[in-house]
């Protein structure tokens, strides 16, 4: 009897729980333990305070599910034996499926009217990919290896898809602590931008009023997802799976003639993708993975990689301004970082502060979406140096 | 194309030459979506004087001018109509708003409590 007991209990979870088995700077941790509470925090973060509570609340209990000893959801599977549910999910991560899936609803979900407009926006959405570059020196700096680094800067894309692509064929390992920071980060650009846009821009600039955008004809929305695409995926190949899935989505959005199909894009397909691609994630974060002094680094760089891509953005809208002779509002540089909508959303909230009758809203959705196809590019040229 | 780790002179090979990549990319972009503009532009100009012609008026009947202080008006009505239409509002152009008083009291007063 007592024999059975124990067997029971050897088996249970319970009886590893506690176990000290992961050690922190020299220091013997119960690992499963404390990624169970950090998992926790996680939904608590997500839940109560709202922070990207559509992707943190999967990302959050598929690292909660994969420190449950014994569960052994990402079991590989070994001779005959089968491998652990999520290990089958994980594989559209592994290959490289979700992430551009995302963006193919994100294409169907983004009007492109506001940079077609104002075509200039791109050029901020390209300054504002330079905290991507900065923060990959920084890495390498910090003793990390190529792909390691390439994948911790594309962190200042601000572009979760992007992310995890990028990490999920260079740096498999860091998958878990660059989701949760890339995710974190986003969840806290109201808070990190701020400070930035204040500091680099004077009070005079920050209430310039911009000008109206001309409309865009519904001819130019449809050629331009195609001419993108050509263009882009000729000039740089590896970025297609990311390009070539945003555009389509675009012009079926576009095109106005399949009403259906933008509707399962923008809702069904959005929502089920994020549902595995962030369990999935999440189950990198498994203790021996997430419970190492790189966590801790990957999580300061990040802040400094959001926090350049939000001052390289504004430095040019600062030129920008210079050179058209006040046209340009300084402050719509910020949301060069692509985080769409929130970066825009920011910008129109900051615009308003200093002057109560500017609406930068449409102005910053230019460089917003022009960021997505940025860190797109960039993150192309990572795989390119690295793959 | 490097060893795993990398030097820092080959860091910032990497990182210099991937940003100018991503301004080029973005900044011909730009010029595309310039030229692109330029060629609609100058196919629709000579069907522009009809395409106003056929821009479908607003429902209401054309009668009476609107002042511009009713501007908010204007926008809030033009964006029902477009709502309504499932078109662009700047697909077409709202001529003129008259309020129409041809209903009796008592449809008004069954049509706000069907509201409500």
């Amino acid at each position: 009897m007592l024999d059975i007991l124990l067997r029971f209990w050897e088996s249970s979870g319970f009886s590893q729980i506690f176990a000290f088995d992961t050690v922190l700077f020299g220091i013997p941790l119960p690992g499963h333990l404390v990624m169970i509470l950090l998992a926790c925090l996680f939904l608590y973060l997500a839940i109560h305070k709202g922070f990207e509570p559509y992707l943190l609340i999967p990302i959050a209990f598929g690292m909660l599910l994969v420190n449950l000893p014994f569960a052994n959801l990402m079991l590989h599977p070994e001779g005959g034996a089968k491998g652990g549910l999520l290990y089958y999910l994980y594989q559209g991560v592994d290959l490289g499926i979700y992430p551009p899936l995302i963006f193919l609803c994100i294409g169907a979900g983004t009007d492109f009217g506001p940079l077609i407009a104002n075509p200039k926006s791109l050029l901020l959405g390209a300054a504002a990919q330079l905290g991507i570059f900065v923060t990959f020196f920084g890495a390498i700096f910090l003793g990390f290896t190529g792909p390691e680094a390439a994948s911790i800067g594309i962190i200042g894309g601000a572009d979760g898809p992007t992310a995890l692509l990028l990490t999920s064929q260079l740096a498999p390992n860091l998958l878990g602590a660059i989701a949760i920071a890339a995710y974190s980060y986003m969840a806290l650009v109201p808070v990190i931008q701020p400070p930035i846009m204040k500091a680099l821009t004077t009070e005079e600039e920050r209430k310039i009023k911009m000008e109206q955008l001309r409309p865009v004809s519904k001819t130019e929305k449809i050629i331009f997802p195609i001419v993108v695409t050509i263009f882009v995926i000729l000039l740089l190949p590896d970025a297609a799976p990311l390009i070539g899935m945003l555009m389509l989505g675009n012009l079926v959005k576009e095109a106005g003639i399949v009403p259906h199909l933008v509707d399962a894009l923008q809702n069904s397909l959005m929502y089920i993708i994020s549902i595995f691609l962030g369990m999935t994630v999440g189950a990198k974060a498994s203790a021996e993975m997430f419970l190492r002094a790189e966590t801790i680094k990957i999580i300061v760089l990040g802040v400094i990689a959001f926090s350049m891509g939000t001052a390289g953005g504004v430095l040019l809208g600062k030129l920008m301004s210079k050179l058209d002779g006040g046209k340009t509002n300084p402050l719509i540089g910020a949301a060069g970082v692509s985080a769409v909508p929130m970066a825009a959303r920011v910008v129109q909230k900051e615009g308003q502060k200093y002057n109560p009758s500017n609406f930068l809203l449409m102005h910053a959705m230019g460089p917003n979406v022009a960021g997505v196809i940025g860190s797109a590019v960039a993150a192309g040229m990572l795989l390119l140096f690295f793959k | 194309m490097f060893g795993e780790y990398l030097t820092m002179g080959q860091a910032s090979i990497v990182a210099l030459f991937s940003i100018t990549v991503v301004f080029l990319v973005l900044l011909l972009i730009s010029y595309m979506i310039q030229l692109i503009a330029a060629i609609i532009a100058k196919m629709q100009k000579p069907k522009e004087a009809p395409a106003v012609k056929s821009a479908p008026a607003a429902e209401e009947p054309a009668v009476e001018e609107e002042p511009a202080d009713d501007s908010h008006l204007v926008a809030v009505i033009t964006a029902a109509v477009a709502c309504c239409l499932g078109k662009e509002p700047g697909s077409f152009v709202v001529k003129s708003i008259t309020p129409l008083n041809t209903e009796s009291d008592w449809s008004r007063v069954s049509r706000t409590s069907a509201l409500h």
